[in-house]
């Protein structure tokens, strides 16, 4: 049944994919917090001019990808920190200056190149050995480097001018952090394409950027709140009274599948005072103090845990499409 | 709010000197591409100072301490911090000066807690890619005390009120154990009570580490009665000395206009001509 997977392209494009997707996801946690989102289009579609000018010329194409992806995220870095121009409309600019490039390029080439449009939308399947082995070993360097310096990255996302004042080197993080994101884009180029590299880029760390609320929920291991473990003595000698100040998260109404939007779950987290519940008998303590304690959302377990994921289903579907969400109901029940 | 930390925990407390210029401008000028923003500034600041400064909006306050971050190089005359020109400041002077900076809106969604964000502070004593250690999780939960928060250290930054947003960066700077403190508006958006034990929290950190501080406010009355010094700006220093010397009608007059006054006990206030 599996005997597909034995196929060497197959198998070369399954790892290509998840190389490209783990990195991708990786940088985008910190492009996404930097307020970067749109560099990964401005990038991938100077890279592609790049492409399409290699094969104009009939020179080899990552060289030149890599120069006009670095040499355009350079461009829109120093340009925001200058301050003449907003982030957004430089990107702009060179997402349709290079993208204009790309096509003036296949202009002028006298016959129709697949292989160029292969950049464009990606063409997994034709991943070589040689591709694979670079993608992994960008992998290795991108995701080795943001490991090593998580916690200067997360400071420069945070705020840069205060990492700067604090002793951080924050402009080098910032331009290493392009170089890096432009690389990643034109290596995942030839796999992906121009277009979807993006999203790959985006959605995962956007999905996580709705889910946490710490640094160290969004991502592994980030170098902050390494040790959350704290003396239990020194809370109950903080309030004797046997009061204290509680961000147990109470359970909420339902108001979606997700229990609610971000802006409702932070209003919840707010603090509410409520007794300390002293340890029991058999040695179970009360949740430790100040802890955000997150509501788990796992797959429904039981006929009835799924039956109610259905119907919280329909209420959703329901409230956004108000035409068809009846006649899921109906069907529901 | 608790005593701030044993003074033997601070690194600068032991080598203490006091009246050595930390931070001297001579003749410097800093230009924004519209314009001045300060001029001709010549001011020294000791070890173990602490100068107000104080002026109208636009006088070039914020300016002043962007400039002694080393964010700001003088366009004109020089600027120098620990004997190092500040064009040529190294993370290990930066690491040295605690800053914490006009209060500004804090995205509401960042995914990091009130004791991350203090742990940034940690981020030029730790080093580059080096990890947090117990000693830096223990002086991040002392500056939270000192600054009240300590019941809060797992809150989402987000969740926090402006006030208490206000304090973890105050904590944010404490952590740094600078040796120079500079701080921009820190009573903005607290409420009463909190800015006298956040003032208080300033003055016992003058006076136990000897911390030099440099503190801006446009608040003249909460100013005066704590610094040594103040320097009144605008554009240009127009005053600098004690209290008594900068805060009289005439330079006033000169900076804010004819409306100000100053009382008998030494506050300044505004003439109510709406009801003239």
């Amino acid at each position: 049944m599996v005997d597909f997977l034995t196929l060497g392209f197959l198998q070369r494009s399954l790892m290509a994919a998840a190389l490209t997707g783990g990195v991708c996801a990786a940088i985008g946690v910190f492009v996404v917090l930097r307020g970067l989102a749109f560099i990964g289009a401005g990038t991938a579609h100077a890279a592609f001019a790049g492409v399409a000018l290699a094969y104009l010329l009939g020179g080899p194409p990552m060289p030149f990808a890599i120069a006009f992806g670095l040499g355009t995220a350079w461009i829109i870095g120093l340009l925001e920190e200058r301050g003449r121009m907003k982030l957004d409309v430089s990107i702009g600019i060179s997402y349709t200056a290079t993208m204009a490039l790309a096509i003036l390029f296949i202009g002028l080439m006298k016959t129709y190149n697949a292989e160029v449009y292969g950049y464009l939308f990606g063409s997994i399947l034709s991943v070589t050995a040689d591709e694979l082995k670079l993608t992994a070993g960008l992998a290795a360097v991108v995701v080795g480097l943001l490991t090593l310096f998580a916690k200067e990255f997360f400071f420069l996302a945070f705020d840069q001018e205060m990492a700067e004042a604090s002793g951080v080197p924050a402009r080098r993080f910032f331009f290493l952090l392009l170089t890096l994101v432009a690389l990643t884009i034109v290596v995942s180029l030839k796999t992906v394409g121009a277009i979807l590299v993006f999203a790959l880029l985006l959605i995962p760390a956007a999905t996580a950027y709705q889910l946490t609320s710490s640094l160290r929920g969004g991502a592994h291991d980030r170098g902050f709140a390494q040790d959350r473990r704290r003396d239990p003595g020194l809370r109950a000698a903080a309030d004797p009274g046997g009061h204290r100040v509680s961000t147990d998260v109470q359970p909420a109404p339902d108001d979606g599948l997700l229990g609610g939007d971000r802006r409702a779950r932070l209003r919840r987290r707010r603090p509410a005072v409520v007794p300390v519940r002293p340890a029991d008998r058999s040695g179970h303590r009360a949740p430790r103090h100040g802890r955000v304690l997150r509501r788990r959302r796992t797959l429904p377990q039981t006929s009835a845990q799924a039956r109610d994921f259905l119907k919280r289903l329909a209420h959703c579907l329901q409230r956004a499409f108000p035409k068809v969400g009846p006649v899921l109901v109906r069907f529901q029940t | 709010m608790s005593h701030p930390h044993p003074a033997h925990t601070h690194p600068h407390h032991a080598d203490h000197e006091h009246g050595k210029p930390l931070i001297r401008f001579d003749h410097a000028s800093f230009w924004y591409p519209h314009g001045p923003a300060l001029e001709d500034i010549t001011l020294e600041i000791a070890d173990g100072e602490f100068v107000g400064v104080i002026g109208p909006n636009g006088s070039g306050k914020t300016t002043l301490l962007r400039a002694i971050l080393g964010l700001m190089p003088p366009t004109r005359g020089s600027l120098r911090i620990f004997d190092c020109a500040c064009q040529n400041l190294r993370c290990y002077h930066r690491a040295r000066i605690g800053y914490l900076p006009q209060k500004r809106a804090v995205d509401p969604y960042f995914p990091i807690t009130a004791r991350e964000a203090v742990l940034m502070g940690r981020s030029g004593a730790i080093g580059l890619w080096k990890r947090p250690g117990k000693a830096d999780l223990e002086i991040v939960r002392h500056a939270l005390e000192d600054v009240g928060m300590e019941d809060y250290e797992d809150h989402p930054l987000g969740a926090l009120s402006g006030g208490q947003q206000q304090r973890v960066f105050i904590a944010r700077a404490l952590a740094q154990h600078p040796q120079i403190l500079l701080l921009d508006e820190p009573t903005t958006g607290i409420d009463t009570t909190t800015q006298h034990t956040v003032l208080d929290l300033i003055q016992r950190l003058h006076e136990e580490l000897h911390l030099t501080i440099v503190l801006v406010s446009h608040d003249i009355n909460l100013i005066a009665p704590l610094a040594e010094r103040l320097a009144l700006l605008k554009t240009r220093l127009y005053a600098l000395g004690s209290a008594k010397q900068v805060l009289t009608k005439e330079i006033l007059a000169q900076v804010y206009g004819p409306q100000i006054l100053t009382t008998d006990t030494g506050h300044v206030i505004v003439a109510d001509h709406h009801h003239n």
